[in-house]
């Protein structure tokens, strides 16, 4: 079922043939190229480097419970415990998934992924998409080399983790508002031992909630209330204004709660720093930023979620 | 919508249909309204008031949809659809208003200024100025008139009315100064147009006088009013003030009014004096003169000064076109009978003779006198007895040359008494036999030299002329050189016949009215014996002038002596149009009395001669008014109002108009903006969440 294609080709080929998802791809690879050339070097030891051996390792504080300390170099730095970072000999493997079901942050979700996979693949790291049950190779690197980090774009709804080798690392970006859904994901992580980060992003519409007057919102095609509507009709703005940012609040406390629960980061990325206001509609920024994935290749410690989000009154 | 209309709703219907019902049909304070159904719409638009309240707190909002990216979070929050309000209490307001604004406007509202005036319940008596100054907006002062008539209509009321020029048909005598419905003054309105003569407020007094105290009580009283002062004013306002509330209306900002007359009477010169109403800015007024067939003939620019009220325009007339010159009136504005003069014969040139002598020589008085006289007179060499017998002549001229015979004397003297102007130079003759009839003064015997004396002019020099004599503003010459007169003998009454004197007091000049006519000495030759007076140019020419000019014409006093009927007639807007053969003829007693009225109007009475020509004398407004004075103030208890605020009145229904269409586009402005069209009302929105973000004080957004 699997089959592999090593040839080159671009990313704009690839998926803008791949998926009809990626329709404003042109666009998006522009943006996420911008975007890529604004983000760091990969963080020493949250990604896998080529080119140094495998006898490198490095002494640090611990910052995770989970993190195996070295007793016997924690005891020269009485004040906090150390652990030893060690490169292993395996191959080290990325999976990269941007949740494209929600159309009003699918640009984002797809722009930050990309770009990430472009920094990555210009670092000559083996990138490839997994698509509708194919694996597709990109990049300059047709050789796999042991010290070569595999990424794996994966387009498709809904991540597929058993195509990932045990102990993989797994990006993913997305509302996560399917609690359910987000839960039956971070078991299966969980269960196949791999480390997550989870990128939230979060659009102008949902940080605002700008409506006056009478009003009846609705959602992707298919979504409905508990009461079975799908819409939801109000006159009074600011009671719904209250409501919604409750909800928020607490969808976000929720996704910290559990991503710290099983030692996964979580990002906020408001989806206007990647996207602009631009002749009337918004539309992607010319030179997009991302303060969450910089965060996160810097592999610096997520901020709260909610924060500079107005309070539920 | 929420259920059936409340119980209470009814009762609010009925009450505010009744309220509606009582505003219409009767007016609350100054506001009345003039519709015939005027209660019914009302009653009809307040009626639908509450339950439309009703309606429109049921009807909901449309909604906006928007797609929400939060939705799938929110939906779990959400059991069950919010119900949509109704629109907001001062939002149903509006839009009622909108709606009773246009049933306002239906009804055809009128704010009556004065309706404590209209408290009265007696006849409404409405003086107006129909004179010839009131020709000018005349159509407003109808207009008003017909205001009138229709609020007295509404409230039941008798309509007198009172012109103050005299109509010039005798059916309308019928229908002024009497109580008239309503209809029937309509019916005369529309008759009721100004008039070319002068309005009298005795009339108006005249008709009041004849008025029953019963017929008038609680009368109120309106006089529209052109703005200016005539007879009996204050006699009139206090005859109407006793008569009940007075409004009086004036133009708010009058058209301009201008009274023309004869300024100067010179035989080549024609100066008009031109008056204006309402001195303002600096302005120029261009005068017109024209002929029988309404051709321009000259044309003449005048200045008004700044807030003169005065000016002068002067004609310099060509002799051939002086005897076709009929009337003079402004050019480029509304023209009124007042701002027409019509110019009649004693305007024109006069026609003078010299008596023939013997007397051939180059150099003699009578060759002198021609070539002066000749350019501006009509001038007739003859005889004295077919001088005499010339129907028109004005002016006959004597110089010393000739010896007269006691018939000729006699003759002359009748002359001079019906009329004529008798001009004679001393001489020898003179001075060898002056005990004369026809010489103004007692005269000395002999001839008196002066010469050694004027020659040097340290003495006898001759005095400028007195503001009295028709000399007054000839410049003495400096070359002026007398060397002999004839001396008066002194009397009392000699100062008072003297017209021109040398600087020891001894006549020059002297004159004396005789009869009709004027006897006028030079007490020097017209040759140059006794002086260079012929020789002096134009100051030869200037005196002769300003004698030919003092005469009447003798025409002009036969005509006057018998009566003469009106041949043209003068329109209120200051048209000159022929007159059908009227009975009524004008004599010398309607003059002096300064009659002019619809029996004898402004135009030229006369008779056509054999030759066809009119020949007759010009009566023009100008002949009866002297000036043109405004108002002084009026009485407190006077209310003074003017035709355009009373008149604004009529744009309420427009206003209202306005009022409900703003209204109507408020209300849809308002339903744009919180529809989230407007993006004022999203930039507020934004600004207020900005702020409560700020209030938080919580880190920037971002991870």
């Amino acid at each position: 079922m699997t089959q592999h294609i090593h040839e080159h080709v671009s990313f704009i080929d690839l998926l803008a043939g791949s998926h009809e998802l990626y329709q404003d791809i042109a666009d998006i690879e522009h943006a996420a190229e911008q975007l890529s050339k604004s983000l760091p070097m990969p963080g020493q030891h949250l990604i896998n480097r080529a080119g140094r051996g495998n006898d490198f390792f490095q002494i640090r504080a611990q910052k995770h419970p989970s993190e195996r300390i070295s007793a016997m170099h924690s005891m020269r730095f009485q004040e906090e415990a150390m652990v030893i970072d060690q490169r292993h000999e395996q191959k080290q493997h990325l999976l990269l998934w941007p949740d494209s079901r929600e159309p009003a942050r699918r640009p984002a979700n797809q722009m930050l992924i990309l770009a990430a996979a472009i920094k990555l693949a210009s670092q000559e790291d083996n990138v490839n998409i997994w698509h509708d049950g194919r694996k597709h190779r990109i990049g300059r690197n047709a050789y796999k080399n042991a010290n070569q980090l595999d990424v794996t774009l994966i387009s498709d709804e809904t991540p597929e983790f058993h195509r990932m080798p045990l102990r993989s690392k797994a990006i993913l970006c997305g509302d996560f508002y399917d609690h359910a859904e987000t839960e039956a994901m971070i078991d299966d992580l969980a269960h196949r031992k791999m480390s997550a980060s989870f990128i939230f992003t979060l659009t102008p519409e949902e940080a605002a909630f700008e409506y006056l007057g009478n009003n009846e919102i609705y959602g992707q095609e298919g979504l409905v209330t508990a009461a079975g509507d799908p819409t939801i009709q109000f006159q009074n703005a600011a009671q719904m204004r209250n409501t919604w940012f409750k909800a928020l609040h607490e969808h976000l406390a929720w996704l910290q709660d559990i991503c710290s629960e099983h030692g996964f980061s979580v990002y906020r990325q408001n989806t206007d720093e990647l996207m602009e206001f631009r002749d009337g509609k918004f539309q992607l920024a010319e030179t997009p930023t991302s303060a969450a994935l910089i965060n996160l290749m810097e592999n610096e410690p997520p901020l709260d979620l909610a924060a500079g989000l107005p309070q539920p009154g | 919508m929420e259920g059936a209309i409340k119980p209470l709703t009814y009762a609010y219907t009925a009450a505010a249909a009744a309220g509606g019902y009582v505003l219409g049909d009767q007016g609350l304070g100054p506001l009345a309204f003039t519709a015939p159904t005027a209660g019914y719409i009302l009653g009809g638009a307040a009626a639908a008031a509450p339950p439309l309240w009703e309606f429109l707190s049921a009807l909901p909002e449309p909604p906006v949809k928007k797609y929400f990216p939060g939705f799938k979070l929110l939906a779990n929050q959400v059991s069950e659809q919010l119900s949509p309000s109704s629109m907001k209490p001062w939002q149903k307001a509006l839009c009622i208003s909108s709606i009773f604004t246009a049933a306002l406007w239906a009804a055809n509202p009128d704010v009556n200024q004065d309706h404590v005036y209209t408290m009265q319940d007696g006849p409404v008596i409405v003086a107006i100025d129909n004179g010839w100054s009131s020709a000018p907006n005349f159509e407003s002062r109808l207009e008003q008139l017909s205001a009138l008539i229709e609020s007295a209509e509404t409230s039941n009321r008798n309509i007198i009315i009172l012109p103050s020029a005299e109509l010039n048909d005798t059916k309308f005598d019928e229908k002024t100064g009497v109580e008239l419905t309503p209809a029937e003054a309509r019916t005369t309105l529309l008759e009721l147009t100004s008039q070319p003569w002068p309005a009298d407020h005795t009339f108006q007094l005249e008709m009041i006088e004849q008025l029953s105290p019963d017929a008038v009580e609680n009368a109120s009283i309106y006089w529209l009013s052109d703005g200016l002062q005539k007879t009996d004013h204050n006699e009139f306002i206090d005859r109407l003030t006793g008569l009940g509330p007075v409004s009086i209306y004036q133009d708010q900002d009058p058209a301009d009014l201008y009274l023309l007359s004869l300024a100067e009477k010179d035989a080549r010169d024609m100066k008009i004096r031109i008056e204006r109403a309402y001195p303002s800015e600096e302005e120029t007024v261009t005068v017109n003169a024209y002929d029988d067939a309404g051709q321009i003939l000259l044309q003449a620019d005048a200045l008004f000064a700044s807030n003169e009220d005065e000016t002068t325009a002067t004609f310099t007339i060509p002799r051939e076109i002086r005897t076709e010159l009929s009337y003079i009136s402004l050019n480029g504005i509304e023209n009124t009978a007042g701002s027409i003069l019509l110019i009649d014969e004693s305007w024109q040139e006069r026609t003078v003779g010299i008596i023939k002598t013997a007397n051939n020589q180059a150099l003699s008085g009578e060759t002198f006198l021609r070539h002066a006289l000749n350019p501006f007179t009509d001038l007739h060499i003859a005889p004295i007895e077919e001088l005499a017998a010339q129907s028109n002549l004005s002016v006959m001229i004597m110089t010393d040359d000739i010896s007269l015979q006691d018939t000729e004397r006699t003759r002359i003297l009748e002359w001079i008494q019906d009329g004529g102007t008798f001009i004679r130079f001393a001489g020898s003759k003179l001075a060898t036999l002056p005990d004369d009839i026809l010489v103004p003064v007692e005269l000395a015997k002999g001839r008196k030299y002066i010469n050694g004396q004027l020659t040097s002019r340290e003495n006898l020099e001759l005095e400028p002329f007195d503001t009295e004599s028709p000399y007054f503003g000839i410049s003495i010459p400096e070359s002026l050189n007398i060397n002999s007169i004839i001396q008066a003998k002194p009397s009392l009454e000699l100062s008072q016949h003297t017209w021109a004197q040398l600087s020891d007091g001894s006549p020059l000049i002297t004159a004396r009215q005789e009869g009709e006519g004027w006897m006028i000495l030079k007490h020097v030759t017209a040759d140059l014996d006794w002086s260079n007076l012929p020789f002096s140019g134009d100051f030869f020419i200037d005196m002769l002038r300003a004698d030919v000019s003092y005469s009447l014409g003798l025409a002009d006093k036969q005509q006057l002596n018998r009566s003469l009927p009106l041949i043209q007639s003068v329109s209120a807007n200051g048209e000159v149009a022929p007159t059908p053969p009227s009975p009524t003829r004008i004599t010398q007693e309607i003059l002096d009395a300064k009659q002019m009225d619809a029996l004898y109007p402004p135009g030229r009475y006369g008779e056509y001669d054999v030759n066809g020509t009119n020949f007759g004398f010009a009566y023009n407004i100008s002949d009866v008014v002297t000036e043109l004075e405004e108002f002084g103030p009026m009485p407190s208890s006077v209310r003074e109002t003017t035709y355009e605020a009373e008149q604004s009145n009529t744009n309420i229904p427009a206003f209202l108009l306005l009022g409900g269409a703003l209204a109507l586009l408020a209300d849809g402005l308002v339903r744009f903006g919180q529809n989230g069209h407007l993006p004022a009302m999203r930039r507020r929105q934004r600004a207020a969440s900005e702020n409560e973000q700020r209030t938080e004080e919580g880190p920037a957004p971002g991870v």
